[in-house]
């Protein structure tokens, strides 16, 4: 009788099959943007996985060296694009902790509004590209079409819908505009229903399931090893969001949660999303109600000079720790800039992922970590 | 400002590292002892520093300095280790045994900066493997663009 | 009244021929090659309609419009379309197979076109009413996965050849439960003739009888013509478009076409199956049958675009396991039923 397992010896020795190199990217409909990873296959089963990126490096270290402190500002921007404002926000912190410059209370809540908002901007975007890399278009839809409102609001505020540029040493650029306030409490009532829409549509989805379930499990010690953040980290159940665990800002005032994941698989990943953009609606609305009167921008000199010194200051991004680490002489511009970019880091577990999976699982699993190219590459 | 807990393990953790210096806000060793002194931070019950959080240099000039960012998850203390290499000998021992996370962070490293991490295969990791010179060094020079 | 009006025009046509004077077999010969044209403008037609509609549903489906502006309604959005195709170049790459690369989007079309040669349009309108028209349908049907296969194997991109080893895997496994399926309609009727396949519904629509074999035969149907939840081998996300990758121009616009086309036929196929043929239900015969079919046909294209927009995509193993592990036996067990029912209800004395 022949067993199962003497098939697969017999399979595995007398019928030689080869393996071979799939080069998935740079210009790959899944891969985010410009991204390659170079898949070694035995069939459609991954035997290694090799992530390659720098296509969209621009040097923005480089840059920021012959730039004056408020002249990176864009830059950041540039960095992550779909969470402008979380970059702004972990930039000039840390220029404001370097000089000890104090933020006045209205500026603060109207940074932690425009993060949050921020934060379910970028998280609208991964859930929906995650549903059109399951192969179902549809969910991508409904999140464009509330992403669209927020990026509405976050033009009304900056006057850009993504490079926003909106943050400044000691402050914000603006005053929020009157029509703002009405609008996003409107949009934060209407929020809710939309997320049980893409609950309905999206993640209650059989299939959806049958394909994220137990794909790409992450277990906790090798999240915090490979120096996994964010939605990935939590996925894995590490509670560990910079927000609750070394509050910055006026974080420390909100009634929130820390939403954690049971298997660290990629369906926990993308339900990680979902369930932060539901406290991050949370977030906004008590910061709209406890938004103080006052001043927007405190006392901060005209010429940014830190004293001589390094400075690192982390913020909890969309996709993770977001880091900065600024080294000072003394001048006005940055002797070294250096960013932690949490999608960055984050990639590096693709190939430990992907290892043993399908094809189709790659797509599942990038998608999962929710990469920006501009912000990987830098 | 290093918390009052780590400061004070510090020293014991170090009484085999001659090189170990505690300051104000961060450790500094020698390249030669930094991955003991990790493991040490890693390791050690009280402190557990299990997260790289951050890693990367500056060229100062006259040296490159390797800072490491490690976070305590289970204490949520901080510590910013630095390490001085000479430039002209950017040697360092890579950390990968240590935190896996270090992986690419030391590649994007040795990059831009053109740190030396012994132990580990080192490839380029945002330029293209035919670039020449490490463009955060300060005497980088490239012919073209702005500035 | 309406109900004969493509027969009456028919018999027009011979008894013209008639008078003119030409003999009985080029008679015969007209007349099928007006019945050839008419079922290819029945078929292009509709293609575009259905491109169309495709389009517009999608729109709806995501909160969207859809294409509006050209024509009516955006109703000749597919000419355009074509328009733009046509006048596109057809890149071929330069390792490719050229014969068979171009060969490939051509054929594609032929085993659904020859397939409608046995689709009951309505009352008396079927082209070749065959004796074995259920067989035809499957043996010719399952002839697409060759060419299939041509195009990914001639396209030299692994992209295109790793979908051509899924569309042949899927098309062979699922080939088994759609006729395991049909299997207990032929049973009931006791012919594989089209005509008395509808015929034998005339008291009672087969999905009826046979529900079972109607929910097998739709997810293997859409699992045939590569649509979502089972489009593994287009899966736009992970291997680009398949077979079609390196396709462009109008040679890509065969494929797409002839992936509607497609649609139309194992719709209209289940259609006479399933839900009566041309069949008016309830005796409501004051519309022609011809438009009862199409007004069936259309409800199962709209079904299988519902699917096709809801659904995300399924992996290809677990395909593969559905296929063989869930619809194999049930279309088995389906088979069993049938037959100890049949013997059941012959015992009684129905």
């Amino acid at each position: 009788m022949i067993t199962g397992t003497d098939l697969r010896d017999r399979l595995e020795h007398d019928i030689k099959t080869d393996r071979y190199v799939l080069n998935m990217g740079p210009q790959h409909p899944a891969t985010h943007g410009v991204f390659r990873v170079v898949l070694t296959l035995d069939g459609e089963v991954i035997v290694n996985a090799e992530a390659v990126c720098g296509y969209l490096h621009r040097g923005i270290e480089k840059l920021a060296e012959a730039r004056t402190y408020t002249q990176v500002i864009p830059y950041t921007d540039r960095m992550d694009y779909l969470a402008a404002m979380l970059n702004n926000l972990g930039y000039v912190q840390t220029l404001e902790k370097m000089m000890g410059v104090e933020v006045p209370e209205r500026a603060e809540y109207i940074r932690v509004i425009c993060a949050e908002l921020t934060r379910i901007a970028s998280h609208l975007i991964s859930v929906g590209t995650y549903s059109i890399e399951i192969g179902g278009i549809t969910g991508f839809f409904y999140c464009l079409r509330d992403r669209e409102k927020i990026l509405d609001l976050i033009e009304m505020i900056s006057g850009s819908r993504m490079t926003v540029s909106y943050m400044r040493v000691g402050g914000v650029s603006e005053d929020l505009p009157a029509e703002f306030l009405p609008q996003v409490k409107k949009l934060m009532k209407e929020l809710p229903a939309a997320f049980d829409e893409y609950d309905g549509l999206i993640t209650g989805n059989e299939i959806f399931q049958a394909r994220t379930k137990f794909v790409g499990v992450l277990n906790p010690e090798t999240a915090i090893n490979y120096s996994a953040s964010g939605p990935m980290l939590r996925a894995s159940g590490v509670n560990w969001d910079l927000r609750k665990a070394r509050p910055y800002s006026v974080y420390d005032r909100f009634d929130f949660e820390v939403p954690l994941g049971r298997n660290g698989d990629c369906f926990d990943r993308f339900r990680m999303r979902i369930l932060e953009m539901r406290q991050s609606v949370r977030i906004i609305e008590q910061a709209l109600e406890g938004l103080p009167e006052g001043p927007f921008m405190g006392k901060a000199p005209k010429v940014i000079k830190p004293p001589v010194g390094e400075m690192y200051h982390e913020i909890e991004g969309a996709r993770g720790i977001l880091g900065y680490y600024l080294v000072s002489d003394g001048s006005p511009k940055p002797y070294r800039m250096h960013v932690r970019r949490p999608s960055f880091i984050n990639l590096g577990l693709l190939s430990e992922l992907c290892r043993g999976w399908k094809l189709a699982d790659v797509v599942a699993i990038l998608g999962s970590v929710d990469i920006v190219l501009g912000e990987v590459d830098c | 400002m290093l918390d009052e807990k780590v400061a004070g393990r510090l020293p014991v953790l170090g009484e085999s590292m001659p090189s170990l210096e505690v300051k104000e806000n961060a450790v500094t060793v020698g390249r030669d002892e930094l991955p003991a002194l990790l493991r040490a931070l890693k390791e050690d019950p009280e402190l557990a520093f299990n997260y790289l959080t951050n890693l990367t240099a500056t060229d100062l000039g006259d040296r490159i300095t390797v800072v490491y960012h490690l976070v305590s998850f289970i204490y949520g203390y901080q510590l910013t280790v630095g390490c001085d290499i000479p430039r002209d000998d950017p040697r360092i021992p890579s950390v990968m045994e240590i935190y896996r996370g270090a992986d690419w962070q030391e590649r994007e490293t040795y990059d831009l900066l053109g740190v030396i991490f012994e132990g580990r295969d080192l490839a380029r990791i945002l330029l293209h493997d035919g670039f020449e010179g490490y463009p955060l060094r300060k005497d980088f020079t490239w012919a073209g663009g702005r500035d | 009244m309406g109900d004969r009006i493509f027969i009456e025009f028919g018999n027009y046509l011979s008894g013209l021929l008639a008078l003119a004077g030409a003999p009985l077999l080029l008679n015969q010969v007209i007349l099928m090659i007006v019945k050839i044209v008419g079922a290819l403008l029945f078929i292009l037609l509709n293609l575009m309609f259905i491109i169309w509609l495709e389009r517009r549903l999608a729109g709806w489906f995501q909160a969207r419009v859809g294409p509006n502006r050209v024509g009516p309604k955006g109703l000749l959005q597919a000419l355009a379309d074509v328009g733009k195709l046509i006048s596109k170049e057809i890149i071929i790459p330069g390792a490719v197979d050229k014969v068979i690369f171009l060969l490939a989007p051509v054929l594609i079309f032929v085993p659904s076109l020859v397939l409608f040669a046995v689709v009951p349009f309505g009352r008396g309108m079927i082209p070749v009413d065959l004796n074995l028209g259920i067989f035809f349908f499957f043996a010719i049907g399952s002839l697409s996965i060759v060419v299939f296969f041509m195009g990914g194997w001639a396209s030299a991109n692994k992209y295109s050849l790793i979908g051509s080893m899924r569309a042949v895997a899927q098309m062979v496994s699922y080939e088994i439960p759609m006729v395991l399926s049909v299997l207990g309609v032929v049973m009931i009727t006791g012919s594989l003739k089209m005509s008395s396949v509808i015929a034998s519904q005339t008291q009672v629509w087969n999905i009826f009888t046979q529900p079972v074999a109607f929910l097998i035969y739709f997810a293997a149907s859409v699992a045939e013509v590569n649509r979502t939840p089972f489009d593994v081998v287009e899966g736009e996300s992970e291997i680009v478009a398949g077979p079609m990758t390196e396709y462009g121009g109008m040679a890509f616009a065969m494929w797409y076409m002839a992936e509607y086309t497609n649609v139309i036929l194992v719709s209209a196929f289940a259609v006479t199956l399933f839900l009566g043929g041309w069949l008016a239900p309830f005796g409501w015969t004051f519309l022609p049958s011809w438009v009862w079919f199409v007004l069936k046909l259309y409800l199962l294209i709209f079904l299988h675009m519902w699917v096709r927009w809801t659904y995300p995509r399924i992996r290809v193993d677990q395909l593969m396991s559905f296929g063989w592990k869930v619809l194999v036996p049930l279309s088995l067990a389906n088979v069993f039923v049938t037959g100890f029912g049949m013997y059941v209800f012959r015992g009684i004395g129905w």
